[in-house]
């Protein structure tokens, strides 16, 4: 609230103890006791908020009012700056009698990172004097990647064992069909020291289908307008809430953290080779 | 303007008289500035975010610096599609944005909006005279809708896309092979694609404007003659929007 002097009254002297008290009252306001009523609506302009900084080394911005982290490469593909992906970083190899269900050349939901997709973010705690675990802040995650399936050698194995030979057909597409040959994106994060492992945004999903390089297909009979999806851009949004979490290991003077958030890319293939070529991430953080 | 200009001084030699009224008016001077804080009263570059209001205190959604961020998204159902004018997305909920509180755009303020969905499948209508083509008009579209000061508007232009790469040529061979980035209907497994899309909506009224609600509509082109209608099927998707200040 604004300062309040106590009036010296007419006719009467002015005493040092009135004097002190006025001093007084005017030091405490200037130091500790201004609040938000006390401003003017619509008067900060952008000069009065403290600048931002520019991490040089990475293409990061620190702002008052919030992060910038950008994870950018754009380039031609042409094998110079690719990120691969493959299907034999899987370590469930399973049975490749059933290999449309199980083994590398099956969807079973383990997913390799994508290599310069991802972020390492230390948001700042709640700056409430209040312990709390509520809001630290906001992100907001944008982005698309570039990929590229290619070299897929084990076509025949991903079809259904009472089928060889068969090839996909525009009516009654089988069930073991949609899923062996499909390379699925997903937005994944973690929080170190809270969760043990990438977690799958399940809504941030995207595919393509397919590979380059039909000629490595030994008798097949599919054509070429079966499944050209063999690269695609993909975008990605993303919006999440950073809680203030705990750190259960410090007591008795709990405060709350939020502890360091990763985010990244992550694919599921079923190809010997795909890769990533464009890759252009970019995280807003809006603190709370 | 708030910085304290005094016409008063106090007496300064000794002995002189420091008179009430004087000291009141110094005093008061002081007060009445110290209601009205400005920008003026205030260096370059002093004011960082340990004094922006704690939003964690308010769990309205409000922010310091932005009006709101909020988000709606789902993957577990999905919809289909065939309307040939704007229609919600409305499966799992619906593609809508409620604010906690309305967003009061005040003039020169924004409103930003990005999308994101997975289209999972086009189905192509039947060719029921065969000089009419099923691919001939194959685009569909969505569009940010919102509701400024309460009628429901469309805020933001038509982001097309189309089923196949290359419209009015249908079952062509070459087509398929250089279609590869987009096509969508000339394969033999269901395709998925996810598109995403935004828009920034900035009040240019002189006069504040209130949103309540913001989404996303999809309508489907018209078949060509006697075709029947294209359809689309949508499932995951999300709908960011932020109140900007």
């Amino acid at each position: 609230m604004p300062y309040t002097p106590t009036p010296f009254v007419a006719a009467t002297p002015v005493t040092a103890s009135d004097l002190n008290a006025n001093n007084d009252a005017l030091r405490k306001y200037i130091n500790k006791e201004i609040i938000p009523a006390d401003y003017t609506a619509d008067t900060f302009v952008t000069s009065d908020i403290l600048k931002g900084e520019y991490y040089n080394v990475v293409p990061d911005h620190q702002f008052t009012t919030g992060d910038m982290y950008t994870q950018n490469a754009l380039v031609d593909d042409d094998g110079g700056n690719r990120q691969y992906y493959s299907s034999t970083i899987k370590t469930t190899l399973g049975d490749i009698t059933y290999a449309h269900t199980q083994g590398q050349w099956g969807i079973m939901d383990q997913y390799q990172i994508i290599a310069e997709t991802g972020k390492s973010i230390y948001f700042e705690a709640n700056n409430s004097a209040v312990v709390n675990s509520n809001l630290a802040a906001k992100i907001i995650i944008t982005g698309h990647i570039g990929a590229r399936n290619t070299s897929q050698y084990v076509y025949n194995e991903n079809k259904d064992p009472t089928h060889v030979g068969d090839t996909y057909t525009y009516s009654g597409i089988p069930l073991w069909a949609l899923s062996p040959i499909e390379t699925r994106f997903y937005l994944f994060y973690q929080i170190e020291g809270f969760t043990t492992g990438w977690v799958k945004m399940p809504d941030t999903k995207a595919q393509i289908f397919g590979m380059e390089e039909y000629a490595n297909i030994s008798n097949s009979s599919i054509d070429l307008n079966e499944t050209q999806l063999d690269r695609r851009i993909i975008p990605f949004l993303f919006e999440y809430d950073i809680p203030n979490l705990w750190a259960v290991s410090i007591t008795p003077d709990q405060k709350p953290q939020t502890l360091a958030w990763r985010f990244a890319l992550g694919v599921e293939t079923t190809l010997d080779i795909g890769w990533v070529n464009n890759r252009i991430m970019t995280f807003e953080v809006f603190y709370a | 303007m708030s910085i304290v200009t005094t016409g008063k001084k106090n007496a300064a030699n000794p002995g002189d008289i420091i008179s009430p009224a004087k000291a009141n008016a110094i005093y008061n001077e002081i007060a009445a500035s110290s209601a009205i804080i400005d920008n003026s009263n205030t260096r370059s570059d002093s004011i960082s975010r340990r004094h922006l209001f704690d939003l964690s205190e308010q769990m309205t959604g409000l922010h310091p610096t932005f009006h709101q961020i909020q988000t709606k998204f789902q993957d577990s159902n999905s919809g289909v599609y065939s309307s040939t004018s704007y229609v919600d997305v409305a499966h799992g909920g619906g593609m809508i944005i409620n604010f906690v509180v309305p967003v009061v755009l005040r003039p020169g303020e924004a409103l930003r909006m990005q999308a994101s969905l997975n289209m999972i499948k086009c189905t192509l209508g039947a060719e029921v005279n065969p000089g009419d083509v099923k691919l001939a008009n194959q685009y569909y579209f969505f569009k940010f809708y919102g509701d400024p000061n309460g009628v429901s508007t469309a805020l933001s232009p038509d982001y097309g896309y189309s089923m196949s790469s290359l419209p009015d040529v249908a079952d062509n061979l070459y087509q398929n092979i250089i279609s590869s980035f987009s096509d969508k209907v000339q394969q033999k497994c269901i395709v998925q694609q996810r598109e995403a899309f935004s828009y920034v909506y900035i009040n240019k009224t002189g006069a504040n404007v209130t949103f309540t609600n913001v989404r996303v509509k999809v309508r489907i082109q018209p078949p060509q003659g006697t075709c029947t209608q294209n359809t689309i099927d949508i499932k995951e998707y999300r709908l960011v929007a932020l109140g900007v200040r």
